[in-house]
């Protein structure tokens, strides 16, 4: 098992809609799907997922319909709506741009300033 | 479209809400039995694998909850939930929320019948169109603002050819009570003569039929009626075919044309007298005299309309340059006059406003004591049960969580009070309104209905935030270390609650002090009004009034033919007008019970004698127009004097010798009218002139002085409340001397006749024999009315008994409230500090010592409490001023009775626990520990 970082606070919800944004999933398959884009390198409360499912469907940014799971049993699938898309890319854009702000503030050598 | 999806989304949750706990319920169940078969999958046994994929998830419990928070059903949960909640705590302790219950009922139920009359008279607009559109004009008199004067015919008709700020003015001529006699007994109904604009003023449209053409208001067309809702209801059964019909009134014929809507009828005020009545019938007012020869006279009210745009202040402007006008060109009738216009509807409450906003106010002081019972209660609950609540927080919950939890309990309760307090409210305003003095505008649409209702709810839970508030916070500012170690069930009160039960009981007694001084203002004036000599002695008299009907005894003969009432009609009584008079008379004093009986014309002492004149003494100069003197005029026969045992000072009385037609003129005079015109000379002897009826100038010889009485009531004629009227000046004159023909404008007085006898026992038993006499000599005879004197006085001032009584019964509502919270706060001082006590005693002190511990904590609170009702009532009781009558609103009396009679209930509500607290045994008290 690799080395699992607690991941920041609000950042869950980013996860759960990139993970959506890769095809509708159920809640477990939402687990699974961030462990797997994430490498397994971030932990995740298990619990935590379904509060923060059902803000994202209350917020109108994921829609959630009963299907059929690849085992044949009942599932509820969770699936990316238009304005979940859009709020995705600009919270994505967001942390990308803080991360490449950090990043460049770490990575400062004194010579630079 | 987010927020409607969320609406939508909420919606559904509440709506269905099983579905949606059992489709989490599986969501989050799958989702575990998908990880316990991928770690099987990975090798671990079937059991292990359930277990690591629960451990995974996490707690449950608390990720349910907070989806279901984040579904947003969850404070509709928590509510739902505090709801069930409070109930169970509430079932618990029974006693306590009955208590609760039943003092917070009364105080609501108090509150909300007071409202419901407050909302029915003051509140609700009056049920014409613009109701503050429709104005009164009237004269007065610019040196006492308050008086009012009712305007001449020939002014108001120049008020209305000259203003250019009212769409409408309308001209009522107001003392006219016809008597109807289409159906059954002849009745006399209240009833107006009015101009034919008179409904457009107020802008209202029959129910039935029509109001008056323009021009019906002229002689020979002015035999037409509109009737009130009432009267069509009660004297012709609402028959829907009464329109064109003729109908009798006063003995000359009437056709119907319209029925107005329920409510219309109630105006008062639009005189110069504390006048009012709920009109049952309308009459076009015409003209007969040319308004040129009449001014000078006056007897009207005017009513307009502001037309859209016109403010109050530039339609006073405008009348006030008309009035200089009117002045200017009449000097020798209108010097010194001035015009006021004034809306309408401020004046239909004139009377009623202050004391209704008093007693709204005690009525709220009371609710306010209720509460602060309830709120006592309630922090000696929370004392009980800071283990529950130390627990609580314990294990999680938060203050803000706990608060919302208590408010639960003390909403739930005031909801059941007001529950409770909406019946009591519906009974009480039934009660109010059967007691209600008959000077209460509007009474009949008092109730409890859905705008009292809503007030009901909106005070119940104001109240319940009120009492609930202070006790949830207190309570949960438990200290957790401290109650979680406590022992056994003598967890003490935090010292903040302790203080706070402290400041609570203060606050009650002050504010039952202030009640409990008002009432005892109002009491004590109503007790000196009781005592006021009205001049007479009332008891075991009886006095009935009759109004004949004037075409049976009396005929038409002519006109007037010179002077101010030029064509004024006039009348000729017939001689049966004073058969009757004798005859019933004559059966009364024949009546086994009755010592001694008299007639006079209207019923003295209320409204006092109807008319009156100048005269002028003979030998002393003749004074100016309406400069010399003037008295009232009564008629009486000899017996009144006797019957009324109103003193004789000088002279003689009336003979029977002089109570002919044809008799030598005398008169006697009151003691008010000597002191005024005599006051050196002895008046007996003298001779004084002056008209009577229609006769010429007669000379009367004054042949007696007797004592003065209140001919105006107990109070008078006043405004606002006033205090009473000094008596005015009466001139008595021989009953059957009186003249034999009136002009039509006084027939209304000449036809009433009452009667007044003096009973051996007690007058109510003669009431029924001596109505009957009447129906022996004339079985068609309607009576007005019928009552013993001191019936008639304890009427005249029934509004202030009313009040009165109200008042005295809030007062001691608050008294009851207060002695049970300052009860409750010393029985739980006592029973927190037995253990002390019983430590005490062991140690030697004796019953005194504890009783003067426990005794002394009670005091501290009632004189500080004490202390401040009478700061706050003195800073109050100048609001009352208009209620008092020769109190003063500081009256130290009163204010010394009321402070100690509360002390002293207050110390013995003490005494009781401290008594118990001297019983307790030391070796039970500190075993118990």
């Amino acid at each position: 098992m690799t080395e699992q970082a607690q991941i920041l606070p609000g950042t869950l919800d980013l996860l759960i809609l990139k993970a959506v944004s890769l095809g509708p999933l159920h809640g477990y398959g939402v687990l699974l799907r961030i462990e797997q884009i994430s490498r397994g390198a971030l932990l995740i409360e298990q619990g935590a997922l379904y509060p923060a499912l059902y803000r994202l469907v209350r917020q109108g940014l994921l829609k959630a319909d009963w299907g059929t799971s690849e085992n044949n049993r009942r599932a509820k699938f969770y699936e990316l709506t238009s304005a979940g898309r859009k709020r995705l890319r600009q919270e994505a854009e967001g942390w990308n741009r803080l991360v490449i702000a950090i990043a460049s503030a770490l990575n400062t050598e004194p010579e630079e300033i | 479209m987010k927020l409607l999806a969320s609406i939508r989304g909420l919606a559904f949750a509440l709506f269905h809400h099983t579905q949606v706990e059992e489709e989490m319920d599986e969501e989050l169940h799958e989702h575990i039995q998908n990880r316990a078969h991928d770690l099987e999958r990975c090798g671990l046994p079937r059991a292990e694998a359930e277990r690591r994929a629960r451990i995974e998830f996490g707690g449950y419990q608390k990720f349910k909850e907070e989806c279901r928070e984040a579904l947003g059903t969850h404070f509709f949960d928590t509510t739902l939930q505090d709801a069930r909640f409070a109930f169970r705590m509430l079932r618990k302790s029974p006693g306590f929320a009955a208590a609760a219950i039943v003092m917070l009922a009364v105080g609501i139920g108090a509150t909300t019948a007071i409202f419901s009359v407050i909302d029915a008279v003051l509140l609700r607009p009056l049920p014409y169109k613009d109701p503050d559109r429709v104005v009164m004009i009237y004269n007065t008199n610019p040196k006492h603002p308050a008086t009012r004067l009712n305007p001449s015919p020939a002014d108001c008709l120049d008020w209305k050819a000259q203003n250019q700020v009212f769409s409408d003015l309308a001209i009522i001529d107001w003392d006219i009570d016809p008597v109807l006699s289409q159906v059954g007994e002849p009745v006399k109904v209240a009833g107006l003569r009015v101009s034919a604009n008179y409904f457009s003023v107020f802008g209202v449209s029959p129910l039935l039929g029509r109001t008056f053409l323009p021009g019906e208001d002229e002689a020979g067309r002015d035999s037409v009626a509109v009737l009130s809702y009432g009267l069509w209801h009660q004297e012709f059964g609402s028959d829907r075919g009464i329109i064109g019909k003729t109908i009798r009134l006063d003995g000359e014929s009437y056709r119907v044309v319209g029925v107005m809507p329920p409510q219309f009828g109630f105006i008062n005020n639009i005189s110069n007298t504390d006048w009012s009545k709920d009109v049952a019938i309308w009459m076009p007012n015409p003209f007969k005299i040319t308004p040129k020869t009449l001014r000078g006279y006056n007897w009207l009210a005017v009513i307009a309309r502001l037309k859209p745009g016109i403010s109050l202040v530039q339609a006073q402007a405008n009348m006030d340059a008309i009035n200089q006008g009117i002045v200017k060109a009449y000097p020798e009738t209108n010097k010194g006059l001035g015009i006021k216009v004034r809306p309408l509807q401020k004046d239909l409450v004139r009377d009623v406003r202050m004391p209704l906003v008093l007693l709204l106010t005690a009525v709220t002081l009371t609710l306010l004591i209720a509460c602060i019972n309830v709120a006592n209660l309630l922090l000696a609950r929370a004392a009980g049960r800071r283990k529950e609540i130390g627990l609580r927080l314990a294990i999680g919950a938060s203050r803000a969580r706990l608060i919302r939890q208590l408010l639960s309990e003390s909403a739930l309760l005031s909801l059941a009070g007001g529950i409770a307090g909406v019946f009591l409210a519906s009974w009480g305003s039934r009660t109010l309104l059967a007691l209600s003095p008959s000077s209460l505008p509007r009474a009949e649409t008092i109730g409890v209905d859905i705008r009292v209702l809503a007030f009901t709810l909106l005070v119940s839970l104001l109240t319940g935030f009120l009492f609930g508030m202070a006790p949830a916070i207190i309570s949960s500012k438990t200290d957790l270390n401290q109650s979680l170690k406590e022992t056994g069930k003598s967890s003490g009160e935090s010292r903040w609650g302790r203080r706070f039960r402290g400041v609570l009981v203060v606050g009650e007694i002050a504010l039952s002090l202030m009640l409990l001084t008002a009432a005892g203002l109002v009491i004590n004036s109503f007790f000196r009004l009781l005592r006021i000599d009205p001049g007479f002695n009332s008891r075991n008299v009886v006095a009935m009034q009759l109004d004949l009907v004037r075409t049976r005894y009396a005929d038409p003969s002519g006109s007037i033919t010179k002077g101010w009432f030029k064509g004024e009609k006039l009348w000729t009584l017939r001689p049966t007008r004073w058969n009757f008079v004798r005859d019933v008379l004559e059966r009364i004093q024949a009546l086994p019970g009755v010592e001694s009986a008299a007639a006079t014309d209207s019923r003295p002492p209320e409204g006092g004698p109807n008319l009156g004149a100048d005269f002028t003494i003979e030998g002393r100069p003749k004074p100016p127009e309406h400069e010399g003197p003037f008295a009232l005029y009564r008629p009486v026969t000899p017996d009144y004097f006797r019957t009324m045992q109103i003193p004789l000072l000088e002279g003689r009385l009336f003979r029977n010798a002089d109570d002919q037609q044809l008799s030598q003129p005398v008169v006697i005079i009151d003691q008010a009218v000597a002191r005024l015109y005599f006051p050196h000379a002895d008046p007996v002897g003298q001779h004084v002139r002056t008209e009577f009826g229609e006769d010429e100038e007669k000379i009367f010889q004054i042949v007696g002085v007797v004592g003065a009485v209140r001919e105006s009531g107990i109070l008078g004629y006043n405004d606002d409340w006033g205090l009473a009227k000094e008596p005015e000046g009466v001139m008595y004159f021989p009953y059957f001397q009186q003249p034999q023909v009136h002009s039509n404008g006084i027939m209304y007085f000449v036809m009433k006749v009452s009667f007044v006898a003096r009973t051996a026992s007690n007058s109510t038993d003669q009431v029924a024999a001596i109505r009957n006499t009447v129906w022996e000599v004339d079985k068609d005879q309607s009576i007005e009315k019928i009552q013993t004197m001191e019936q008639v006085l304890s009427d005249s001032i029934s509004d202030r008994h009313f009040y009165m009584l109200l008042l005295g019964i809030f007062a001691g509502l608050a008294l009851l409230l207060a002695m049970a919270g300052i009860y409750a706060v010393i029985a739980y001082f006592v029973s927190e500090r037995t253990h002390e006590i019983g430590l005490r005693m062991a140690l030697g002190a004796g019953r005194s010592d504890v009783l003067r511990l426990v005794v002394g904590q009670g005091l501290t609170l009632i004189l500080i409490g004490v202390a401040s009702g009478v700061t706050g009532a003195i800073a109050l009781t100048r609001y009352l001023a208009s209620l008092l009558f020769e109190v003063s609103p500081v009256d130290p009396a009163t204010f010394a009775i009321v402070s100690c009679a509360l002390s002293v209930v207050a110390l013995l509500a003490c005494y009781i626990p401290a008594r118990r607290a001297t019983k307790v045994d030391p070796l039970v008290a500190l075993r118990c520990e």
